[in-house]
């Protein structure tokens, strides 16, 4: 009796040392550490960070690159990549600022630049699923397409500044933060769940695993890679019209560094080029590192110029752990 | 003087060696030994640790604890290229070869011959491979693709590829799992050729009637630890399979098979035909029969079953189910007719191995673990699975362990368990006991005519001519593309082993 209450003991121990482990194991779990710790280091050093303003300025600049990041990382566990996202930002901004500049219904200028950005991350969906060109290949290419259909606009018609109805839906906040930032919410927790409980988005995981066991499997490989590439052309084409909405005026240059700067949040948040490994809330608290290392870099009065040596050196400390502590086991 | 004697022919050396993985002691003090000249079975249970000592001694895996001696010299074998050095070679039962790469080319990976400007000599190794393939007596162009050759045949050139290092102490892992009898044959005339060379082999193998073929001694693994080494002239099947289980085996009841009635036809194939890999194949599946396909390498059996299932196209013919003409160009909609297929590829195209068994288990059916708005019961899932953990005895901590950490055996039950849990009107099942151990097979054989007692069609592709007599209703011979033959199976006459034994042995389209 009293042996057997013991070995009950000891069976329990292990589990919670193992759940631990599992927990402590998980990048998430070092990236979300690296953030605090700066957070904490910010708010003793620097003055005036740990303030309402701040806490908005930053997830201000985190929300709209978050929805940017929800898309790559879906894709990625799917064995996908898109390095276009920054492009259809700019189209779909430069095409509302197209139609604004005709003195179109505002929203309806709002809604076919948000067209256009779906149309062109159907075209990507089209060029690998249906034609089976190579993911990367593909958005190399249409990355730059975008790019140029949306200097074309611009150069054609000029930015204008934005009609007053959406200055007024910039201004508009809930409890003190952007609607946008609530929009970020809404969709973060649609797809988490989304991503941890539909049948569709636990698809992307097993195709990402293994694309041709997922089709011998009966999944439809080609379809589930077409609406991955079209959800991340929509979330990018949503953030670049609230791009233009939150700087009220459509801007040439705007997205250049996105792709890349998403693709590297979404790594150090643990997903895999290989695919078949990633979360949202990887995506995100990597996404939020490098928010953090921005605004950190600012209030410290660091030269921005380091930034990038800083982000560089994260995403190979946090993959260099990663592969490491995999060799041992 | 024996002692001596003894100590001069002694190869290889295994000392108290130790290896544990998370939650696993998959090795606790193992020792064995190995002469020169001699065949040295290991057997045990799927999960034993076989494998995981192998590669111990290939280098892949490090030992926790013990030591290995190599003609009574201590060794460290830290890599494969070490364990190479030293004259080990092994050809580990996951096969590791470039899909992208010509035959030759993968028999000779970085070991290419060169010419004087350090280029490759492209003449010289293919004719380096031509010859190595000859000693087995395998006729396979050494120019095609390795991606392109069939589960079989790419065991052929891991075996090969292994012999071409001329080591001492040569290890196989399994090498027979996707040989038929006439490819076995002749691999063992070349092991029975190097063992004359004083060459040491280390034999792994579920198939004990192998093992008294040519092995001399046989070590037994039970739950990673040595039970014993026989003499093989002091044992017999029935005392290994005891002395592997700890337990003895129970052969499953005669009583469970009962012929099927054959009223129903259910699959019909109608000149079914495919440029150079069958020809004009027509036959009926009837409604709770097990239809065995015999046949060797390369007969087309694996490239008919992918056909039907929709892998791959097909050129002419048509399929009709339940007298229905049907198209079947997707595995999703073989799968809604309720079609299921056990794939003799399962690292490639049926496992997701970075992934845990419970995924895997439900992959094929995830649409019945989900709710009105598409939402999945995990709970569910996980019930399901240990479900047929315990069903197919899979060996592992728990349900949540990644496939790619188990051992070759309990994958191919994963891989089973996958398809059974899809409740199919019709399975196709492609050497579904590949790997598994004589306790579990059994069983599985049990499994199959339990479903199709239960209405369930089984066509059934086996390379063991006892695996096939045993649960089969009927049995198609296939040969070259041709599907010459179909005859009912009266289980217990003799005249049916005869009848695929003649055609095993001439090879030729004899009328049967
Ligand atoms: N890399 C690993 N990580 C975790 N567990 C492992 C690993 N490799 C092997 N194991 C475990 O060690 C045990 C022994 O495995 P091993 O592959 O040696 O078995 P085996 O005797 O070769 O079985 P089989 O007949 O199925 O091939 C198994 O329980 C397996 O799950
Ligand atoms: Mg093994």
């Amino acid at each position: 009796m009293e042996e057997l209450k013991n070995k009950d003991l000891m069976i329990n121990e292990n589990y919670a040392i193992r759940l631990l482990k599992r927990f402590v194991n998980q990048r998430e779990f070092s990236v979300t550490i690296l953030f605090i710790l700066l957070f904490v280091a910010l708010s003793l050093t620097a003055r005036n960070f740990f303030t309402f303003e701040t806490l908005r300025a930053f997830m201000l600049a985190f929300s709209i690159d978050a929805l940017i990041a929800i898309g790559m990382v879906i894709l990625l566990i799917g064995g996908g990549f898109d390095l276009s996202v920054g492009s259809i930002l700019a189209l779909s901004g430069a095409v509302m600022n197209l139609f604004l500049h005709f003195n179109l219904n505002p929203f309806l200028s709002v809604f076919l630049g948000f067209l256009a950005g779906v149309l062109a991350g159907l075209i990507n969906g089209l060029l690998v699923s249906r034609i089976g060109i190579n993911a990367l290949i593909a958005t190399l290419a249409t990355m730059g397409i975008y790019r140029s259909l949306s200097l074309i606009t611009f150069t054609s018609v000029g930015t204008k500044s934005i009609p007053e109805v959406l200055n007024k839906l910039a201004d508009f906040r809930i409890l003190g933060l952007e609607f946008y930032v609530w929009l970020m919410f809404l969709i973060v927790i649609l797809f988490s769940i989304g991503l941890n409980k539909s049948r569709f988005l636990r698809q992307v995981y097993y195709m990402g695993g293994n694309i041709d066991s997922a089709r011998l499997s009966g999944m439809n490989v080609k379809n589930l890679t077409l609406i991955n590439f079209l959800i991340t052309g929509s979330l990018a084409s949503l953030a670049g019209i609230l791009y233009v909405i939150r700087f009220r005026a459509a801007s040439v240059s705007l997205g250049t560094n996105t792709a890349l700067d998403v693709i590297t949040a979404v790594i150090i948040g643990g997903a895999s080029l290989y695919g078949g490994r990633g979360s949202i809330k990887g995506a995100l608290t990597g996404l939020g590192l490098m928010v953090l290392i921005q605004t950190g870099l600012v209030f410290w009065g660091v030269d921005a110029n380091w930034q990038r040596l800083i982000v560089g050196a994260i995403l190979i400390l946090a993959v260099s752990i990663d592969v490491l502590t995999r060799r041992k086991k | 003087m024996n002692n001596t004697i003894n100590k001069i022919d002694k190869l290889l050396e295994v000392k108290g060696i130790s290896k544990t993985f998370p939650g696993v002691n998959a090795l606790s003090k193992v020792g064995f030994d190995l002469n020169s000249g001699e065949i040295h079975a290991i057997i045990g249970e799927n999960g034993a640790g076989k494998s995981t000592l192998m590669k111990i001694l290939g280098g892949v895996e490090i030992e926790d604890e013990g030591e290995i001696y190599l003609n009574g010299k201590r060794v460290i074998l830290n890599s494969s290229y070490e364990s190479r050095k030293y004259g080990i070679s092994v050809v580990y039962q996951e096969l590791s070869l470039f899909p992208n790469m010509t035959v030759a080319e993968n028999i000779y990976p970085a070991r290419q011959p060169v010419n004087k400007f350090n280029l490759i000599n492209h003449r010289l190794l293919e004719e380096k491979s031509k010859e190595l393939l000859n000693l087995l007596d395998v006729n396979i162009s050494t120019r095609k693709l390795v991606g392109d050759l069939l589960a079989g045949e790419k065991q052929q050139i891991e075996i090969a590829k292994a012999i071409s290092m001329d080591s001492k102490v040569l290890i196989l892992d399994e090498p027979t799992s996707s040989l038929s009898m006439n490819e076995i044959k002749k691999l063992f005339n070349l092991l029975l050729k190097l063992k004359s060379n004083k060459v040491g082999i280390i034999y792994i193998s579920h198939h004990l009637n192998e093992i008294f073929e040519i092995c001399d001694r046989v070590t037994i693994l039970r739950d990673g630890k040595k039970i014993i080494t026989k003499d093989i002239g002091e044992t017999n099947e029935k005392e290994l399979a005891t002395l592997m289980l700890g337990r003895e085996v129970s052969e499953y009841s005669e009583g469970v098979s009962k012929s099927a009635l054959r009223d129903k036809v259910i699959l019909e194939l109608k000149n079914f035909s495919k440029k150079n890999n069958f020809k004009n194949i027509n036959f009926k599946l009837y409604k709770g029969e097990i239809l065995g396909f015999f046949g060797l390498i390369g007969s087309g059996r694996t490239e008919l079953a992918r056909a039907l299932f929709g892998i791959d196209p097909f050129d002419n013919g048509e399929i009709f189910l339940n007298d229905k003409p049907i198209k079947l160009d997707d595995p999703g909609k073989a799968i809604k007719q309720s079609i299921g297929f056990v794939t003799d590829d399962r690292k490639n195209i049926g496992l997701f191995l970075s992934m845990s068994i419970k995924d895997n288990i439900v992959a094929p059916s995830l649409y019945k673990y989900t709710n009105r708005i598409g939402l999945i019961n995990d709970s569910k899932i996980k019930a399901t699975a240990e479900e047929y953990i315990k069903k197919l005895k899979i060996s592992t901590p728990s349900a949540d362990r990644d496939v790619i950490y188990l051992s070759g055996g309990n994958q191919q039950k994963v891989l089973m368990g996958q398809w059974f849990s899809t409740n199919s009107n019709i399975l196709i099942v492609d050497e579904p006991t590949r790997g598994i151990d004589v306790g579990t097979k059994a069983e599985i054989h049990n499994l199959l005519e339990v479903l199709a007692n239960s209405g369930v069609s089984i066509i059934l592709i086996s390379s063991e001519i006892p695996e096939i007599l045993k649960i089969s209703d009927r049995i198609a011979v296939m040969h070259k593309g041709n599907l010459i033959n179909i005859f009912d199976n009266d289980k217990s006459d003799p005249k049916n082993m005869e009848k695929l034994l003649i055609f095993n042995a001439s090879g030729l389209d004899s009328k049967l």
